[in-house]
C-alpha cells in the first residue's frame, strides 16, 4: 500500500479540530520544559525557591527606592505574563485582551478602593470580575481559531479600554485618575507596595507551577496540541479553553491591581497597543508554554523599555529591530536557547570532548 | 482465551451508513462486537476508520444505529462516548510531542481521577495520591506494552512506539470497549510480540471487555482474534474465523487489487 | 448628506482596499498582517519624495506601487517564511515589530509632520445642483477602490489564484497535488503590499498622511476583512465601503469621538451575528 494514499485517507479519516490547532501547537509546544518531577528536583527547586524569595525579601532593606521600584515592576509584569503565558503558550489561544484585563484589574481596584472596600479585598475581586469578562471574551473560541480569535478578542479588548474612557464618572474618563496607595504602618509606601507585590507574586507562581505541572497543565496541553480529539480521551477541550481564558484573566486583572498601586496614576491610553506589545514580548522571550519563561520576559522587557524609554526614532527602530532579530534568530524564544544547548548536540559534543581529554 | 462465544455484544453496528458527498463510505454494516478481540481488516479506504469514528462519536451515520450497552451512541459527542467507557487510538498518532511518553498516558486517565483541579492546586492528599497511582498504572502499561524509556519525550519516539504510547493511553481508562485504528503499524516483528502479549495480559484482566482492532498486518489478527470482519468498498463481505475468513475467495479477490500479502 | 456618503465611500474605499490586501495574505500564506498600512506609507513615501524631486507624476505613482510589491515580497522571503513552522505566535509578533520598526524608519527618513501626495487634480472638484462639490480626488478614491476589488477578484480567477484558493482551503492537500507554496506566499505578499501602496497613496492624494495615520487605517482595514469572515473579497470590500460610511455618519451627527467605538461594535456585532463567515473560514476547512 502507498504510504501517501494512506495518509491522505488519515488525514481525511481524522476528525474536526485536528488539523490546525495540531500545527498551531506545535511551535508552541516545542518549548515546554518535561514536566516530570521526581522527588529530588522538587527539594532542589523548593530550596531554590526558598533562597530566592529571601534574596527578594531583602531587597527594600538594601537598596534604594528606584531599584525597589524596577524589581517590583517586574514581578508585576511576570505575574502577568504568568496569565498571559498560560494562555498563549499553555492552552495555544492567542487572545489578545490581556492589555484590557490587566486594565480592568488597575481600575477595578482603584475604584473599590474609592468605594471603601480593603484595597487587599479588591485584588481578588478585581480577578473575579475580570475572569468573568475573560469568560466572554472567550467565548468566540468555541468556534474561532487561531488568527480569528486573535482579532476578535484584539477588538473586544479596545472595547473595554473605550467603555473605561466612556465611563467618566468611575474612572476619570481619558484623563485617569488616581490611585489610592496602601501602604504598612512604619514602612515606606514603596516597600509597603513591594512585598505585597512580591507575596502576590509569590503566591501565584506557587500555584501556577502546582496547577501547571500537574493533571491541569497536561490536560492543557492535551486540548492545544489534540484539539477536539481530547474527546475520545473523555476531556472536554472547550471547557479547558474557557478555564484558560477565566483563568488568564484573573491573572491579569491581579497583576493590574499592583500596577495601579506601583504607577500611583492610571489612564487608559496606558493599557493599549503600547502595553499589549510588550506583553506579548515578554510571552515570546520567555518562551511560549515554559515554566520559569515569565520571569525572565518580565526581566527582558522592563531592560528593553527601560533602556528604549523615551520612544525616539532610533529607540523605536532598534526595539523593532530587536524584536525581528530575537524572532528570527529564536522563534521558541529566548528561554528556548538555554534548552538547545542543554540537550542538543552542542552539549553532547561538549561531554565527548571531556571524556576524549 | 478468555473469550465466550455466546457473550452479549458489547457494541452492535446495526445497517449503519455513512457518504461523504457521493462517496458511500459504509453501506448497511451490521456487526456484533463481543467481549475480547474482533479484528476488522479491508483494503485502504475500505471503510474502517469510518467504523471507528461512527462508534467513537466522531462522525454521525446517516442512517442506522450504533448500540454501546443497548444504549445508542447516536448524538453524542466524542467525550460522551468515552465517558461510556470507549478509548480509541488514531490512525497517525496524537501526541502531546514535548511531553514524557508516562505523562502522555496519564493524560488518558480522565475516568480515574476522584479529586477536581482545586483539590490538584490545593495540593490535597487524596490528588497527590490519585495522581501517584495514575502514574505508577501508566508506567506499568507502558512496560507491558513493551516501550522503552518511558521517560522520553513522545516526540522522540518512532512513530510505531508512538502508537504504542496511544495503546496505552487508550488502556488507562480501563475501557469496556478498546478501538484499535492499526497498532502495530511501523513496528519491528519484535514490537508486534511485545504488543501482542500485552493487549493479551490487559485483556485476561479485563474480560469483560472488547477490543476492536483494525490491522493490515493479517499474522496479527490472526494471532489475537478469534473472529474477523471483512470491509470491502464499506460492506461487511465476510465475517468469522481469520483462518477461514483469510482464506474466501471473496475476500482474497477484494485483496487481490489491493496488492496486500496475505500473512503466511 | 450627499457630501456625507461621499466622504464615507472615500474613507470606505481606503478600508476596503486594506481590508482585500490583508484577507490577500491572509489567504494564502495565513498571516494577520499588522503592518499592511506601514508597507504603504513607506511606499507612498518614496513616491512623495521622488515627485517632490521633480519627477513626473505617473512615473512617481508606479514607483510607489512597485515598491510596494517590492517590500512584500523582501518581508515574506526574509522574515516570514522561515517561521511559518513555529505556528501562529511569532508570525503574529514579527508583524508586530515591523510595524514599529518601519513606522520609526518613515519617522526618521521623513520625520513626523503629515504630508500629502498631492495628484494633478487634487483640489479640483466637481460641482453637481444645490451648490454641492464633490472632490475629483473623492471620485479616484472610488474608482480606484471599485477597479482594484475587481481586479482582486479577477485575480482569484486566475490559475495562480486558483492554487491560492487550493492552498487557504487545505494546505497538505494543496502540497500534494504539486502547488509551490513558497511561490504563492511571495505572490501574495507582492500583491498585499501593492495594494497597500495603492490604499496609502489614495489616502495622501485627498488626505494627509503620517506616522500616525496607519495606526487606524489598520485598524479599520481589519474591521473590514472581519467583515468579510477573512475569505470573502466581496464581503470585505462591501463591508469598508459600509464601515467608511458609518464612520462618517457617526462623526457629523453623532461624534467624532465615538468613531472609533463604532467600529468595534461593528466587529463585536459581526462576531454575533455572522459566525458563519468564520466557521466557513479556511481554518476550519483544514478539517
Ligand atoms: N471526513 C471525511 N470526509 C470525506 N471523505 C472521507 C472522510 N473520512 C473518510 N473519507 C473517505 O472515506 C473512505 C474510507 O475512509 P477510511 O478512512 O474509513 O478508510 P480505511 O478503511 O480506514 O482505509 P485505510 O486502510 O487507508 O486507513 C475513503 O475514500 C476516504 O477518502
Ligand atoms: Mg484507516
Amino acid at each position: 500500500m502507498s504510504e501517501t494514499a494512506q495518509q491522505v485517507a488519515a488525514a481525511k479519516a481524522v476528525p474536526p479540530g485536528d488539523g490546525p490547532s495540531g500545527l498551531a501547537g506545535a511551535g508552541i509546544a516545542a518549548n515546554t520544559v518535561p514536566g516530570r518531577t521526581t522527588g529530588g528536583s522538587s527539594t532542589r527547586t523548593g530550596i531554590i525557591a526558598i533562597i530566592v524569595l529571601l534574596a527578594l525579601f531583602a531587597v527594600p532593606f538594601v537598596a534604594n527606592t528606584y531599584v525597589v521600584f524596577v524589581v517590583s515592576l517586574t514581578l508585576v509584569y511576570a505575574v502577568s505574563t504568568l496569565g498571559f503565558n498560560l494562555l498563549v503558550g499553555w492552552s495555544g489561544q492567542i487572545g489578545l485582551a490581556h492589555a484590557a484585563l490587566f486594565a480592568v484589574g488597575a481600575y477595578g481596584s482603584a475604584i473599590g478602593v474609592e468605594y471603601g472596600i480593603p484595597f487587599l479585598l479588591t485584588i481578588p475581586l478585581a480577578g473575579i470580575v475580570a475572569a468573568v469578562l475573560a469568560l466572554v471574551i472567550g467565548f468566540p473560541a468555541i468556534r474561532l481559531r487561531g488568527f480569528f480569535l486573535a482579532i476578535a478578542t484584539l477588538a473586544l479588548g479596545m472595547a473595554i479600554v473605550e467603555l473605561l474612557t466612556m465611563a467618566r464618572p468611575l474612572t476619570g474618563g481619558g484623563g485617569g485618575m488616581s490611585v489610592n496607595v496602601w501602604s504598612l504602618p512604619g514602612i515606606t509606601t514603596a516597600a509597603s507596595t513591594y512585598f505585597v507585590v512580591l507575596a502576590v507574586a509569590a503566591i501565584m507562581f506557587f500555584l501556577m507551577r502546582r496547577a501547571l505541572l500537574g493533571r491541569f497543565g497536561r490536560t492543557l496541553q492535551a486540548v492545544r496540541d489534540l484539539g477536539q480529539l481530547t474527546g475520545s480521551l473523555g476531556v472536554s477541550a472547550l471547557r479547558y479553553r474557557l478555564v484558560a481564558f477565566a483563568l488568564s484573566g484573573f491573572i491579569a486583572a491581579v497583576a493590574g491591581t499592583l500596577y495601579g498601586q506601583l504607577q500611583t496614576f492610571i489612564f487608559p491610553a496606558m493599557f493599549q497597543m503600547n502595553l499589549l506589545v510588550p506583553m506579548l514580548v515578554m510571552v515570546f522571550v520567555g518562551g511560549a508554554g515554559s515554566m520559569w519563561g515569565p520571569v525572565v520576559g518580565a526581566a527582558f522587557a522592563i531592560v528593553l523599555i527601560e533602556f528604549f524609554q523615551d520612544l525616539g526614532d532610533q529607540q523605536a527602530i532598534a526595539y523593532g529591530l530587536v524584536l525581528m532579530l530575537a524572532i528570527s534568530v529564536l522563534p521558541g524564544g529566548l528561554t528556548s536557547l538555554a534548552r538547545r544547548v542543554g540537550d542538543s548536540r552542542f552539549m553532547a559534543r561538549l561531554r565527548r570532548r571531556e571524556v576524549a581529554e | 482465551m478468555t473469550t465466550t462465544a455466546v457473550a452479549t455484544p458489547v457494541v452492535q453496528f446495526v445497517d449503519v451508513q455513512k457518504a461523504f458527498g457521493g462517496n458511500k463510505v459504509l453501506v448497511d454494516v451490521s456487526l456484533d462486537v463481543r467481549p475480547g478481540f474482533t479484528g476488522l481488516i479491508g483494503p485502504n479506504g475500505a471503510g474502517k476508520t469510518t467504523c471507528l469514528n461512527v462508534v467513537s462519536g466522531y462522525l454521525q451515520p446517516d442512517a442506522g444505529d450504533v448500540r454501546l450497552a443497548g444504549q445508542s451512541v447516536l448524538g453524542r459527542a466524542p467525550m460522551e462516548v468515552a465517558r461510556m467507557g470507549v478509548s480509541r487510538t488514531f490512525q497517525t498518532p496524537r501526541l502531546i510531542p514535548n511531553l514524557s511518553a508516562v505523562e502522555n498516558v496519564m493524560v488518558g486517565g480522565s475516568r480515574h481521577y476522584r479529586h477536581g483541579h482545586l483539590a490538584e492546586l490545593l495540593g490535597l492528599p487524596s490528588a497527590r495520591r490519585d495522581e501517584r497511582v495514575q502514574r505508577e498504572r501508566a508506567y506499568a502499561l507502558l512496560e507491558e506494552l513493551g516501550l522503552d524509556h518511558p521517560d522520553r519525550a513522545a516526540n522522540a519516539f518512532p512513530v510505531g512506539s508512538q502508537k504504542i504510547i496511544e495503546v496505552a493511553r487508550a488502556l488507562l481508562n480501563d475501557p469496556v470497549l478498546l478501538l484499535l485504528d492499526e497498532p502495530a503499524a511501523g513496528l519491528g516483528a519484535e514490537d508486534v510480540d511485545r504488543l501482542v502479549n500485552g493487549l493479551n495480559a490487559w485483556t485476561a484482566r479485563n474480560p469483560e471487555a472488547a477490543v476492536m482492532i483494525i490491522e493490515h498486518d493479517l499474522e496479527l489478527i490472526s494471532r489475537l482474534c478469534p473472529t474477523a470482519a471483512v470491509l470491502h468498498f464499506g460492506r461487511i463481505i465476510t465475517s468469522g474465523a481469520p483462518k477461514d475468513v483469510l482464506r474466501d475467495p471473496v475476500v482474497v479477490e477484494a485483496y487481490l487489487g489491493a496488492d496486500v500479502a496475505a500473512g503466511d | 448628506m450627499l457630501q456625507t456618503i461621499v466622504s464615507g465611500l472615500e474613507s470606505g474605499s481606503w478600508f476596503a482596499l486594506l481590508g482585500l490586501a490583508i484577507v490577500v495574505v491572509m489567504k494564502a500564506a495565513d498571516v494577520p498582517n499588522f503592518a499592511m498600512a506601514e508597507m504603504g506609507l513607506v511606499a507612498t513615501y518614496v513616491g512623495i519624495s521622488l515627485a517632490a524631486a521633480g519627477v513626473p507624476f505617473w512615473i512617481a505613482v508606479l514607483a510607489t506601487l512597485i515598491t510596494g510589491a517590492v517590500i512584500g515580497v523582501l518581508i515574506d522571503i526574509a522574515l516570514m517564511r522561515r517561521l511559518s513552522s513555529y505556528g501562529h505566535f511569532p508570525l503574529l509578533l514579527m508583524t508586530i515589530g515591523l510595524t514599529l520598526a518601519l513606522n520609526a524608519v518613515v519617522g526618521l527618513i521623513w520625520g513626523h509632520d503629515p504630508r500629502s501626495f498631492p495628484a494633478p487634480w487634487t483640489g479640483a472638484a466637481v460641482q453637481i445642483g444645490g451648490g454641492v462639490a464633490i472632490g475629483v480626488s473623492q471620485i479616484v478614491s472610488i474608482i480606484v477602490g471599485l477597479i482594484g476589488a475587481v481586479a482582486i477578484t479577477a485575480f482569484f480567477r486566475t490559475q495562480v489564484g486558483a492554487q491560492m484558493r487550493a492552498v487557504a482551503e487545505n494546505r497538505s492537500t494543496a502540497r500534494l497535488i504539486g502547488v509551490s507554496a513558497g511561490r504563492l506566499s511571495a505572490i501574495a505578499w507582492a500583491v498585499g503590499g501593492f495594494i497597500a501602496a495603492v490604499t496609502v497613496m489614495l489616502q495622501a492624494q485627498s488626505a494627509l498622511v503620517s506616522t500616525l495615520s496607519p495606526a487606524s487605517l489598520i485598524i479599520y482595514g481589519f474591521v473590514a476583512a472581519t467583515m468579510g469572515g477573512f475569505t470573502s473579497l466581496l464581503g470585505t470590500f462591501v463591508g469598508g465601503l459600509a464601515l467608511g460610511v458609518i464612520q462618517q455618519f457617526v462623526g457629523a451627527y453623532i461624534s467624532s469621538a465615538v468613531q472609533f467605538s463604532v467600529a468595534l461594535l461593528v466587529v463585536f456585532l459581526v462576531l454575533i451575528l455572522r459566525p458563519e463567515g468564520f466557521t466557513k473560514g479556511m481554518v476550519l476547512r483544514d478539517v
